[in-house]
């Protein structure tokens, strides 16, 4: 009797292994999200970015870069990455290194990610912040969207193998 | 002869090398609890059968759980639950993270009335934000009670007991 008690309530409440569906909701939910932001020029939260300073944009056009707030050469945006830490674990992150334009001093992208939505960027008119780098409620619904699709998925497969 | 100059790439996989995860500052983690009797869900699906389960009942069980906060995947939530900035949530209940910072360590505490097993467990422990965020914070359903729990999360120095002072008249 407390053996089968035992048995069954491990099955009612599993732990579950979604290492595989953790790391394709980072490649294809969590980056693109992020992504799609930056280039939009909104934050993570939705909301847009206050508009560049007009002498930003020009500094920005005399170089030929980019004029979104959070792309000028493409770098930042190119590094998003992820990695599997281990069972259950998957970290996305920014990866590289870059050299600022000019030549100065490299930095890492994952230290300009920091300046931008941390330590905040110097202007005339005080520090800026770009809260670019998270997981947005967006992502959150289609990483839950995806684990429903993932459910029906493999019942479906296992449908196919009783008939067989 | 002049040395050969390093291409971009050697330079690159060289820096790329040398960065380690505990100096990256902007880190998204997806993760949850993993025990070596993990299941995948198609392995939960299968024990089910053999269990006797019907698949339109195994479906209706995970999708259940799933889309109404239910504990089988309650720490899958918490690992794609929005954030804003890097990984650490804006728990408007807690209140304290915007005070006392996230390098701050909290702790669990439970009322200690009616708590639940889960919550008892928790009550006393001292983590960070980011380990709490992790194992589940309140109401984020990864305990019994659900959002029902009335536990809270406060600054590890904050719970200490003031000793009485009695003043002499």
């Amino acid at each position: 009797m407390n053996l089968s008690l035992k048995v069954e309530g491990e099955l009612l409440e599993p732990d579950f292994d979604l290492t595989d569906e953790l790391e394709q909701i980072a490649e294809r939910i969590v980056i693109p999200d992020i992504v799609a932001g930056m280039g939009s020029s909104t934050d993570i939260s939705d909301l847009p970015y206050a508009p560049l300073a007009s002498s930003t944009i020009k500094r920005k056009l005399k170089l030929g870069l980019n004029t979104s707030t959070l792309i000028a050469t493409g770098q930042l945006i190119s590094s998003l990455r992820h990695q599997v830490l281990g069972k259950n674990k998957v970290e996305v992150f920014l990866g590289g290194i870059r050299s600022s334009f000019h030549g100065e001093d490299v930095i890492s992208n994952d230290a300009l990610g920091d300046i931008l939505q941390n330590q905040g960027v110097r202007t005339k008119s005080g520090k800026r912040y770009f809260e670019f780098f998270g997981k947005s409620k967006r992502s959150e619904d289609r990483a839950i969207k995806f684990l429903e699709e993932k459910i029906k998925e493999e019942i479906e497969n296992a449908r196919k193998e009783t008939i067989r | 002869m002049p040395e050969k100059k390093p291409s971009d790439k050697e330079i690159r996989d060289v820096y790329d090398g040398l960065v380690d995860r505990e100096t990256r500052t902007l880190s998204l983690l997806l993760a949850t609890k993993a025990t070596k009797t993990s299941l995948t869900l198609k392995e939960f699906i299968q024990s089910r059968l053999l269990a006797g389960s019907t698949l339109e009942n195994i479906e209706q069980q995970l999708l259940d759980d799933l889309l109404n906060n239910g504990r089988m995947f309650s720490e899958f939530r918490s690992a794609v639950k929005s954030t804003a900035i890097g990984s650490v949530n804006k728990v408007r209940d807690a209140g304290y993270v915007s005070s006392f910072g996230i390098d701050t360590k909290y702790r669990w505490s439970a009322v200690l009335v009616n708590t639940c097993p889960d919550c008892l467990e928790r009550h006393g422990q001292v983590k960070t934000w980011d380990e709490w965020e992790e194992i589940g914070l309140p109401r984020t359903g990864a305990t019994v009670c659900r959002d029902r729990c009335h536990c809270v999360l406060v600054p590890s120095d904050f719970a200490s007991i003031e000793p009485i002072k009695r003043e002499k008249k």
